[in-house]
């Protein structure tokens, strides 16, 4: 059966054009529930003002949604675009995809980005974003057919495989007939655990060359996975014209040539004696982190652990297979996606098989690694695969079941409430049990797979759980598990945690190093800068298409004779020479900064639309800001005794631990408190956290709507 | 295998070869595109051109570059998608771009520069082990010793 | 004691580090062999990564 004999719900056929100057020039509109396909032009104000990626993603749910709308309404949207850059092949990290949709972990916009061809061949075949509308009453599969000038609507028939890896050679078969229809096309799916949780996670697929077999990056956070399914997609598919190396019809190939030319020089001078990402990829940082006590370990209570060696870096540059750099978008030289061949399943729906597993990256390693205290490479192996396949985010996943375990072992919940599962940090099977149940919906699991902020509520009213400890143990801001790292000693990464628009993901900053480490940010002022500055240039890579990676994780060290070398500012100017080289817009490093600051401020905006992003939404469990149980304090006491002299000029011979902890606590909470106060100064935001109507207006993104959002809270 | 060697006692520095190269393969008296490079060197002159090593095979994602049967690294410039991954890592900096057409190019040892070279300071030869000795003028003379 | 020495006693395994003894800047390939002289100014500073 082929691509044609599906049945077709809605067609749509279009004009393809190439992309001009980085941009195709139009969005698409698929509204699967009302099986309707519109074409919706982008004009200059919209590429001047949202730029791309996640700036044209808001613009479009913003007009699409109501304030009362909730993820699984009809009206929610999923949309996904690359950004001008993306599809740009001489630079590495160029490709990525940026999506985009009101999550049903915190009932706000989540943005989740992924690597993968989908966002760079959606543009190719001639559109800049898909937004996907409705919620249809069964299965379907939105077909962009490029090379065709067609889009359509079509039927999932009943043998349509439930998760992405069975799912991938399907979509193989049914729409590409030939190696090069394989090595043209790109989808989106999730699994069967993106039906059941709220932590589904969008797989983005890419054609491997080199392996001939397709691989998959995910579009993790915040449940974008659950949306796409509610909507009962089963896969997005599009094909594309065979392009080459000026497929954006750039302003001006040459300055965009030589600036990759020299990164790519740049990237094979020192990769391989710093990061090694072209053969460790982002793994390369469990160790890193261990040593400087920043790892969680059993639900963020400590930094480090004896048997990190055994899932550090080294030991995964053994287990990945092929060893030839691995990217995820044409011309990645940074090359960090790497992969494990012919893994044999052990456990589940799937045991006996043998698969590729991509990565395991940091985050999962961390996640389901360390922070559950398990350091059994093969289990991260099997959950990783499972996680992707399934459709499940690896950090939720992990930091969800880090604090089920210190639940568990904390008392707070019983093996009778299990379902009979001994929860104890470490317990590999009895985390691979609950990720079945998660995917099918069944047992504990199915209690476990809506995330930790509905779990606190759960155990607190079913269980009688201390809801307060929940509260300080369970590391979620916003309704978002926490990304995995240890912020305790870092008061601007607490910020950079949980003064963030979707919630605590270290995209927009990561300031431990420079905060606590080499203790480069020592006033409010200065934390509050850098609470600027780094989330807006980080947005910055989210609207144009590009990875954050080879900004900072591969440097000529000549940077360090710059004038601010935490900012790369050589890279930064690459930045600056590839975006006017693609769009023809002469900018400054400035005008990046600028760009972000209106797009970051009205999603701030937009939050506030939902009913959130005010201060009270900004708070953060005390597990992140300080050591919440006598054992963690105990852990490092020589620390804080010491912080309790110098912080509070008390004598801590003469404290009860009890004491101690109180004291600390009441310091660290305050001090959070003082670094909401000046960061929201910082912002041009009031005390309450709202952007005030001069900020809109100085950004030029005072739109009537807009203010009368900003308007009710001032 | 097969590739271009270079002597530099018989060069006149009248860089025929590289106008040669960018004819055979780009049409145009452009230095700027060919695949070899004579340097003014304080003592004579110097050639840089690609020895075959094949480091960059591995190196593009579209398995665009193949080394064939006698050695020769070839670009196909019908799967290349102009990532210029192979001129960043290429060790001896011979791995070239062309902007107009987004794509990279190398010496692929036709010889053509060998015919328009009126001193004969460049050859096609076979060779075991290839290094920057056939830049130097020391494979050549190797080469010469044991004929 | 050299800056690797102390580099090592500081536990500083991150590589990406930019050194300066007494404000002059320390190339990465030159830890081993640049001594730190008693009471000297010694920066480290990491440049920031994450995921």
């Amino acid at each position: 059966m082929t691509s044609h004999q599906l049945l077709v719900l809605a067609e749509f056929s279009y004009d393809v054009r190439q992309p001009e100057r980085g941009y195709a020039g139009q969005t698409l509109y698929v509204n699967v529930g009302e099986t309707r396909i519109a074409a919706k032009s982008v004009d200059e104000t919209m590429k001047r003002t949202f730029i791309g990626g996640r700036g044209f993603d808001l613009w479009l749910l913003w007009q699409g949604v109501q304030d009362t709308t909730r993820w699984s309404d009809p009206e929610n949207e999923i949309v996904i675009s690359s950004g001008p850059c993306g599809g740009t092949t001489q630079y590495p990290g160029s490709g990525k995809s940026i999506a985009a949709t009101i999550s049903p972990l915190t009932d706000i916009v989540i943005d989740s980005n992924a690597g993968g061809h989908f966002g760079p061949y959606l543009k190719f075949a001639g559109w800049d974003a898909i937004e996907i509308q409705g919620n249809a009453s069964g299965d379907v599969i939105i077909f962009v057919n490029g090379p065709a000038g067609k889009v359509q609507l079509l039927a999932a028939p009943e043998d349509c495989p439930p998760d992405t890896h069975q799912l991938g050679a399907w979509v193989n078969e049914r729409f590409a007939e030939t190696e090069e229809d394989r090595q043209l096309m790109a989808f989106l799916s999730t699994g069967r655990g993106a039906e059941h949780t709220y932590m589904g996670c969008l797989n983005f697929s890419l054609y491997d060359r080199k392996r001939k077999d397709l691989r998959y990056k995910q579009a993790g956070r915040g449940g974008i996975g659950t949306v796409f399914r509610h909507k009962r997609v089963k896969a997005v598919v599009v094909r594309t014209c065979s392009f080459g190396g000026d497929a954006n019809q750039p302003a001006d190939l040459e300055r965009i040539i030589e600036t990759g030319a020299a990164m790519h020089r740049e990237v094979a001078r020192w990769d391989a004696v710093q990061n090694r990402m072209r053969h460790r990829g982002t793994a390369y940082l469990v160790q890193i982190m261990d040593d400087y006590d920043l790892l969680p370990v059993k639900n963020f209570q400590y930094g480090s652990h004896p048997d990190t060696a055994r899932i550090n870096g080294e030991v995964w540059e053994k287990t990945y297979t092929q060893n030839l750099p691995d990217g995820c978008w044409y011309g990645c030289t940074v090359a960090c996606a790497h992969a494990v061949d012919d893994y044999r399943v052990r456990t589940g729906p799937y045991a006996g098989s043998c698969v590729i597993v991509d990565g395991p990256e940091y985050e999962t390693v961390a996640g389901v690694g360390s922070n559950c205290g398990i350091f059994d490479p093969t289990v991260i192996l099997e959950i990783n695969f499972y996680c992707d396949t399934y459709g499940i985010d690896t950090i939720s996943f992990g930091t969800t079941m880090a604090f089920v375990m210190e639940c568990y072992e904390a008392g707070m919940l019983t093996a009778e409430q299990t379902g009979g599962l001994q929860l104890n940090f470490g317990n590999a099977e009895g985390a691979l049990e609950v990720l079945h149940q998660m995917a099918r919906g069944e047992g504990f699991g199915r209690l476990v797979g809506k995330g930790i902020q509905r779990m606190k509520d759960y155990f607190a009213t079913h269980f009688g759980a201390d809801r307060a400890f929940l509260d300080e143990i369970g590391m979620e801001a916003k309704g978002l598990e926490y990304s995995e790292y240890v912020t305790k000693e870092s008061l601007a990464q607490q910020g950079g945690y949980g003064l963030t628009n979707k919630g605590p993901q270290h995209d927009e900053a990561w300031l431990i190093f420079m905060d606590q480490v080499n203790n480069q940010l020592p006033t409010f002022a200065d934390k509050a800068e850098a609470l600027h500055y780094f989330p807006m240039w980080r947005t910055w890579f989210g609207l144009c298409g590009f990875c954050k990676l080879p900004w900072n994780d591969v440097v000529d060290p000549k940077n360090a004779e710059s004038d601010d070398p935490t900012k790369i500012p050589h890279h930064v100017e690459n930045y600056v020479r590839i975006f006017s080289g693609v769009t023809g817009r002469e900018v400054t490093a400035d005008d990046l900064i600028r760009m972000s600051e209106r797009v970051y401020n009205f999603q701030r905006v937009f939050n506030l639309r939902l009913g959130k992003g005010l201060r009270a939404h900004d708070a953060i469990p005390y597990r992140s800001a300080g050591p919440v149980t006598p054992a963690e304090y105990q852990s490092r006491q020589a620390r804080y005794d010491q912080q309790i002299v110098e912080w509070l000029d008390l004598d801590p011979t003469e404290m009860s631990l009890e004491q101690k902890l109180t004291a600390h606590r009441c310091h660290r909470m305050a001090q959070y408190e003082q670094l909401i106060d000046a960061v929201y100064a910082r912002r041009g935001w009031t005390s309450k956290g709202v952007p005030t109507p001069e900020t809109l207006r100085s950004l030029g993104i005072d739109y009537p709507d807009v203010l009368a959002v900003v308007e009710r809270h001032l | 295998m097969k590739v271009l060697a270079f002597n530099p006692d018989l060069c006149d520095g009248a860089r025929g070869c590289e106008i040669a190269c960018a004819e055979t393969w780009f049409h145009v008296a452009a230095p700027h595109k060919s695949s070899i490079r004579i340097q003014a060197l304080e003592d004579g002159f110097g050639a840089e051109f690609c020895i075959q090593c094949g480091a960059c095979v591995p190196v593009c994602p579209v398995n665009a570059l193949v080394q064939v049967k006698n050695g020769v690294v070839h670009l196909r410039k019908q799967s290349c998608v102009g990532c210029m991954a192979c001129v960043g890592f290429c060790p001896y900096e011979v791995m070239h771009y062309d902007t107009d057409q987004a794509i990279a190019f190398k010496c692929v040892a036709c010889g053509q520069c060998v015919q328009a070279c009126p001193t004969g300071a460049l050859a096609i030869i076979e060779a075991d082990d290839v290094s920057t000795d056939l830049w130097n003028g020391r494979e050549w003379r190797h080469l010469q010793e044991n004929i | 004691m050299t800056v690797q020495n102390l580099l090592d006693e500081l536990g500083y395994t991150y590589p990406h580090l930019v050194v300066s003894v007494d404000g002059n800047l320390v190339r990465h390939d030159a830890y081993s062999e640049t001594p730190v002289p008693d009471g000297a100014d010694v920066r480290a500073i990491h440049l920031m990564a994450g995921g």
